[in-house]
């Protein structure tokens, strides 16, 4: 198994008092599409310590939702295992949470009963379940929405609900689908903020996120897993050296938010170059 | 990303290790074959049961008076029903023509009122009350009426078709022109404001864009006509006529010999299935990219 | 005119145009100047005062009615309690989606008198008979719709009912039931149409009950003034029966602007 320099460095580097909460080992997963084999993700490998915002990035198709959806069991790889919190995942575990991109409201429900959903499915009584629900729904700002339907919200608000829900289950570990594409630039980058305040503030989780959006990876982030093109593999992992709070001050202007960008920038465009010159990219690792 | 397209179906198969493969094709025909013993053993049953054969008869009977009717072996007493060529040529005939002549009317009126966007409010409640009438209800109007109006000599020529095709078009012009409405006004606004952009005329947005972008819908509204017209010509047949499958299957049910009523119910069962599915067959290769519009927009026929 | 226009004024306009359609009708009428071949509005109206007035055919006009809408309501009824059922079950259960699927695409395209002959044999000329023809009509529709709905419910709501870890029967109940009731009400709008013109056909073809059969009755007799009317009265119930189903779309579908109502 071949890791990247930077990945071991990283390893080494990690200090024992933070558990490691999620393990990605060489997941490969292949697709079979009009007939053709498709690989879609090549030997991923990369760990999750507990309390930090990992995002994964990479040009579109390769197959970074796709492995969010194996990490969380929706989706059986090939080869490789993922464990959680020392456990081999086969199907969803209860203490995973997920948002998705396009919401995946129940449009019959109120945002209250969308917000109880995971919670009514682990049998928590009616009364907890309201209690819970509304603590959530307060939580992400939706305070005053309970009885709304979701097609009453905007795309910004739908979100927050998901989180919501996503959040009441208490999860140890929180999946995010590039929950914020579905959304214009404005909202984005409120909900970014919002987030931010939540899981690294009020109500402290571990992470991970999948984007193609530069700025928002290098905002929300503790350490970015950069992807390659198609077959996807872990091309390099970046620590981000910002500090934390930072919905506290314009941390869009830091210089080394800005060298990260670029750094970024010219690995995707690269990888988006070779993809469309059809060549088959070998990651440099 | 790739898994965006993906139907509740699959992802739930995806999870879900079955003993049985059931998602093959060999499996589906199995079930198929076994589907049509079943019924058809039933069918047996249920006759046996009853034992009469005028209410139901048995499907060796009934494929027995199939097999002598294609063969043009009439029973005595079934009252001119005239060959079997004779009827099916007529109803296949009436059809035909009914449904042609509903699309030469039905797809030009459709059109014209689809694209007069500022009668809309107007229109749109005579297109919802065209689409809530009974069409049937209008067929004795339609032919006794006809009838009265048009000259015997006409009637003779056709050997009084002419009713019939009336019929069989009134039946399909209404469906016909709804769904080309419809499909007209549904043309995205954002397609033609692009042809509008670029500077066409009308002449030229309609043929490059509404009609293409349309055509789905029309063609859809086409096949439901094709049915409809099928359908009106059985009526116009066993209300109104002296021959033709629709004539046929009431003759044979007046002379209590329900083996070849059924025979002919299974042709006429046979021509409806042909004409519905064959252009459905048609329509999903040609019309790939609408697909899951449709199935978005809800209203399988 | 544009478009603002005519919306504003929408039911002024609308009533306009049902006063040009009579008018229309007066000309044509007069024109073709046949009683036995149509009747201008002038006679109708006398008709519908026939029916009200003469005892006799008001009696006969009453009957009728309550017939055609007793097979109406009951085939639909019948159709919809079997017809949502197998839907959902043949969505459910891949193995009854196998051996029922042949049947259903079969006889959904035999045309609707088809039925008729062998239904007659079973129940006579009767209000019953033109109930199981609008049965059978029906509950084919309702079934594929119920089925289409169910097999296409968006994975955009299956996953995350996965990821949140639910079984595969909460799965359907909570999940895919609801999501698919834009298709079945679809359905239920289709099959109301289908039931009534089931009813209409079987009358017509017994000639002696219902509105149908009083419809070819007059025709027959050309007494061209009262089919007119007797048409009128049931398209107006048949466009009633529509706008009660679309009202209930959207009742029950309360989260959608419109479920879109296009084909047959």
């Amino acid at each position: 198994m071949k890791k990247s320099l930077r990945v071991m460095a990283l390893e080494q580097k990690t200090v024992s008092t933070f558990k490691q909460i999620l393990k990605i080992e060489g997941i490969s997963k292949s697709f079979v599409k009009d007939g053709k084999k498709v690989q879609v993700l090549e030997d991923v490998s990369f760990e999750v310590r507990e309390g930090s915002f990992v995002s994964i990035i990479g040009p579109s198709g390769c197959g970074k939702t796709t492995l969010l959806r194996i990490i969380d069991g929706l989706v059986k790889p090939d080869s490789g295992k993922v464990l959680f919190n020392g456990e081999l995942v086969t199907s969803p575990p209860p203490k995973m949470g997920f948002v998705f991109q396009q919401f995946g409201l129940l449009p019959w429900r109120t945002v209250r009963k969308n917000v109880e959903f995971g919670l009514e499915l682990r049998g928590v009584n009616p009364e907890e379940r309201k209690k819970i629900a509304e603590r959530y729904i307060k939580l992400v700002g939706l305070e005053g929405f309970e009885n709304h339907y979701p097609h009453e919200l905007s795309g910004g608000m739908q979100q927050r609900v998901g989180l919501a829900r996503a959040l009441a289950i208490d999860p140890d570990v929180l999946l995010m689908d590039e929950p914020f594409a579905s959304v214009d630039m404005q909202t984005r980058e409120l909900l970014q903020r919002e987030l931010l305040k939540i899981v690294k503030g009020a109500l402290p989780k571990t992470t991970l996120f999948v984007t193609h959006n530069i700025d928002e990876a290098i905002y929300l982030s503790d350490e970015i897993v950069l992807m390659t093109a198609r077959p996807g593999k872990v091309y390099e992992i970046i620590k981000v050296d910002l500090p934390q709070e930072r919905w506290k001050e314009d941390i869009r202007a830091h210089p080394e938010f800005i060298r990260l960008r670029q750094k970024i920038w010219k690995f995707l465009e690269s990888q988006i170059i070779e993809k469309e010159m059809g060549e088959n990219e070998s990651g440099k690792a | 990303m790739e898994r965006r397209n993906l139907v509740a179906q699959e992802v739930i198969v995806e999870q879900r290790e079955s003993w049985i493969d059931l998602n093959t094709i060999q499996a589906k025909v199995i079930f198929t074959i076994v589907s049509i013993l079943l019924f058809g053993a039933i069918w047996e049953l249920a006759a046996k049961l009853i034992n009469n054969h005028v209410i139901l008869p048995t499907p060796i009977s009934s494929f027995k008076a199939l097999y002598l009717l294609i063969q043009n072996k009439i029973p005595p007493g079934a009252a001119g029903v005239g060959s079997f060529e004779s009827m099916l040529l007529q109803t296949l005939e009436i059809t035909a023509i009914g449904f042609l002549l509903s699309s030469a009317v039905g797809i030009p009126i459709g059109y014209l009122i689809g694209r007069w966007r500022a009668a809309e409010a107007i229109i749109d409640p005579w297109i919802n009350a065209l689409y809530a009438i009974p069409m049937v209800a209008l067929i004795p109007l339609l032919y006794f009426g006809s009838g009265s109006l048009i000259p015997v000599s006409v009637f003779d020529y056709q050997g009084d078709l002419l009713p019939d095709v009336l019929v069989s078009f009134i039946m399909a012009v209404f469906t016909i022109i709804i769904n080309t409405y419809q499909g007209v006004r549904l043309v995205s606004n954002s397609l033609v404001e692009v042809g509008k952009a670029f500077g066409a005329s009308e002449n030229q947005l309609t043929r490059h864009v509404v009609i293409p972008a349309a055509l789905p819908d029309i063609v859809a509204g086409m096949r439901l006509g094709l049915g409809r017209a099928l359908l009106g010509a059985i009526i116009a047949e066993a209300l109104l006529s002296t021959n033709g499958l629709g004539y046929a299957m009431l003759a044979f049910q007046s002379i209590l010999n329900t083996p070849y009523m059924v025979a002919t119910i299974m042709v006429i069962a046979f021509i409806g299935f042909v004409l519905l599915q064959t252009p459905k067959l048609i329509e999903r290769r040609l019309f790939k990219w609408k697909e899951t519009e449709r199935i978005k927009r809800g209203g399988n026929e | 005119m544009s478009a603002s226009i005519v919306n504003r004024y929408r039911y002024p306009f609308l009533f306009l145009t049902i006063i040009v359609f009579v008018a229309v009708w007066w000309v044509v009428a007069k024109i073709v100047n046949d009683p036995y071949a149509l009747a201008g509005p002038v006679s109708t109206a006398k008709a519908y005062y026939q029916l009200f007035a003469q005892s006799s055919l008001r009696n006969l006009f009453i009957t009728s009615i309550e017939s055609t809408l007793l097979s109406i309501f009951l085939g639909f009824v019948l159709a919809v309690a079997i017809g949502i059922p197998v839907g959902i079950f043949m969505g459910r259960y891949l193995v009854v989606d196998y051996l029922v699927d042949p049947w259903i695409n079969i006889w959904y395209s035999i045309p609707a008198i088809a039925f008729v002959p062998l239904v007659m044999n079973w129940a006579g000329l009767t209000s019953i008979s033109a109930l199981i023809v609008s049965f059978l009509i029906a509950v084919f529709s309702i079934i594929i719709n119920v089925y289409t709905g169910v097999k296409n419910v968006s994975a955009s709501l299956v996953e995350p009912a996965i990821a949140f870890g639910i079984s595969k029967r909460a799965l359907y109940t909570k999940v895919i039931l609801p999501a698919s009731t834009p298709n079945i009400m679809v359905g239920l709008r289709l099959g109301i149409t289908r039931a009534i013109e089931g009813v209409i056909v079987a009358e017509m073809v017994f000639s002696v009950v219902g509105l149908g059969g009083m419809i070819f009755d007059t025709a027959d007799k050309l007494e061209m003034s009262l089919t007119i009317a007797l048409v009128i009265v049931i398209s107006l119930i048949s466009i009633a029966l529509n706008y009660l189903m679309k009202y209930l779309d959207h009742k029950v579908v309360f989260w959608k602007e419109s479920s879109a109502l296009k084909r047959e």
